[in-house]
């Protein structure tokens, strides 16, 4: 019998897709004999969490800290730390930018493996077995994991809630504690009007082919006004057009939305990486040979400016 | 203040697809052997936010890297940025594939120094992506770790005030020193090394100190191709005027 405990962070945007898809990689855990805990860290203000699929773990519970720690990247340093005690033998989170910094803590200090951004937690041997990409995504990694502890965030797919039933756990206060690290104040990003990129259904992401980060501006402006939220390419971000938090693809966030639209994006390999899992793919793009026009359904050829500048007047 | 900067050196991040293989035995990832390397772009930002807290507040600048003589060309570009100093951990190529045995190294090559105040690195390197050396150090080295950083605010002796990057804000920290801070790109624009300092990073030496990585190992790593692209039926591309092309875009947004 071994131990794994599961990390959610439970704000105003977390999806119910991330409760099913930590309660499915339990189930499917519990047949290589582990028991599954899942610790909320709950930011929502409220006094107790409704825990979709809370049945299929042994112990939930939630706790939130007693002032303001952001987005908790070192306060779950200490959280999950002593929760994760020396009994624990798999932590599991999602990939974001939060988890990042506290579970390759968490990891050193078991001398764990850390996996940034998995895809697949699969039981072989009675052992587990965990996937991601390395190399720009052009290489999948894989580790058997046997007896050796692991701390593994979680980019895959979304996954079908196994059967079972929520739980309703009330909220604990577990005090921050004053150490190294101290959290001072939070500044909104310059774009932080728009919607977050996590669960979004509609992204509209923009790439080099944008060309200043003047003409940013008209990607930022669209998207609002279609209700979706702004991505980039590495590229992008690079260029200093828009913070990293918007980056989709292998080293930024992986999006899952109805609708993504390529503005300027050529394709890369690491960014196609992070949009396997939408369901509509829109490429725009000057260059008729752009790889991207390869894995998307509608395909526009021409200058965005015009074509976009063109659907604002209709809007 | 005694700053560290640790840097890699990396395959070009735009290498071809087609210079990327595995081995047979699925144990390693094989690049063509006229492939491009270079070093890791934030570690770039790293090295330049160090000489920026030198410039600004005074401080010694330590560049150290875990690898063999072709990685000092790397070393020498930071010290012609500004880099006071420069040490080379020499590290086997099996080992510096395992991010424990490459954290062991580095760590036991800065004990035999005293700590520094301040840790510098790139927030994750462009090959594995993963981000967990500089932890793995910073758990080694006995100090608190925070990323991805994009700000220094200000900077004493003893604490460090830095913004860190979260979902939709950048949040502010203040840390005591010493710690460990992995940044990101936003945090500056390398700057172009000047030709003196190019030609005096030609001539400095390049300490190297021997490792010999022993303790935890990573458990062997398995290789395979990446995953196949999404599917799809066909393309379906819209012809006709920019306002005809407009439609097709808000009809797929359902506006």
């Amino acid at each position: 019998m071994k131990n794994a405990l599961f990390v959610l962070h439970n704000s105003a945007d977390t999806r119910s897709s991330e409760f099913a898809t930590l309660a499915a990689i339990a189930t499917s855990i519990g047949n290589a004999g582990y028991s599954s805990d899942l610790l909320i860290l709950d930011t929502t203000g409220s006094s107790s969490v409704n825990v979709k699929h809370g049945s299929a773990f042994r112990n939930v519970t939630a706790v939130a800290p007693d002032k303001a720690v952001g987005d908790g990247a070192d306060y779950l340093v200490h959280i999950v730390g002593k929760a994760a005690s020396a009994a624990v033998s798999l932590v599991v989170g999602f990939g974001t930018i939060s988890n990042r910094n506290w579970a390759p803590q968490v990891a050193a200090s078991f001398s764990a493996e850390f996996v940034t951004a998995c895809e697949l937690i699969e039981v072989a041997d009675n052992a587990l077995r965990v996937t991601g990409p390395v190399m720009g995504a052009m290489v999948q990694k894989t580790l058997s994991l046997g007896d050796r502890n692991a701390v593994v965030l979680y980019s895959g797919e979304n996954l079908a809630a196994p059967e079972g039933t929520d739980i309703v756990v009330e909220v604990s206060r577990e005090p921050a504690e004053q150490g190294a690290v101290r959290f001072v104040a939070s500044e909104a990003l310059p774009d932080s009007g728009g919607i977050p990129l996590r669960g979004a259904s509609k992204v509209i992401s923009g790439g080099l082919g944008i060309g200043s980060g003047e003409k940013w501006r008209l990607i930022e402006e669209f998207a609002a006004k279609v209700n979706a939220a702004v991505g980039a390419s590495r590229a992008a971000v690079e260029m200093g057009w828009v913070p990293s938090s918007r980056q989709v693809g292998f080293s930024g966030q992986k999006v899952s939305p109805d609708v993504y639209v390529a503005v300027g994006i050529s394709g890369a390999v690491h960014h196609l990486a992070g949009i396997g899992g939408a369901k509509k793919i829109v490429a725009i793009n000057k260059d008729p040979e752009a790889s991207i026009f390869k894995i998307a359904d509608v395909g526009i050829v021409g200058d965005y400016e015009q074509i976009v500048a063109a659907a604002m007047r209709k809007l | 203040m005694d700053i560290v900067v640790l840097i890699k050196k990396v395959p070009d991040p735009n290498l071809p697809e087609q210079f990327v293989s595995i081995s047979d035995a699925q144990d390693e990832v094989v690049l063509h052997a006229s492939s491009q390397y270079s070093i890791n772009l934030y570690d770039l930002n790293a090295v330049e936010a160090a000489i920026g807290l030198k410039e600004s507040a005074g401080a010694t600048v330590t560049v150290v890297t875990a690898d063999d003589a072709s990685a000092d060309q790397y070393l020498r570009r930071a010290l012609a940025m500004g880099a006071d100093n420069a040490i080379r951990v020499e590290l086997d190529d099996k080992s510096r594939r395992d991010s424990f045995k490459t954290a062991q190294a580095l760590v036991s090559a800065l004990k035999q120094k005293s700590i520094p105040s301040l840790v510098i690195a790139g927030r994750q390197s462009s090959d594995e992506d993963a981000g967990y050396v500089p932890y793995l150090v910073a758990h080694g080295l006995g100090i608190p770790a925070l990323a991805p950083i994009v700000s220094i605010k200000s900077a004493s002796e003893r604490t460090i005030n830095v913004g860190k990057l979260a979902d939709a804000s950048i949040d502010e920290y203040e840390l005591t020193l010493p710690a460990m801070l992995l940044v990101s790109n936003e945090i500056n624009k390398p700057r172009t090394p000047g030709l003196k300092g190019v030609m005096a990073a030609k001539k400095a030496t390049i300490e190297v100190v021997a490792s010999e990585p022993g303790g935890v190992a990573g458990v062997p790593s398995k290789y395979s191709p990446k995953k196949g692209q999404r599917a799809i039926e066909a393309t379906k591309f819209i012809e006709g005027s920019d306002e005809d092309k407009a439609a097709a875009l808000l009809a797929a947004l359902d506006k």
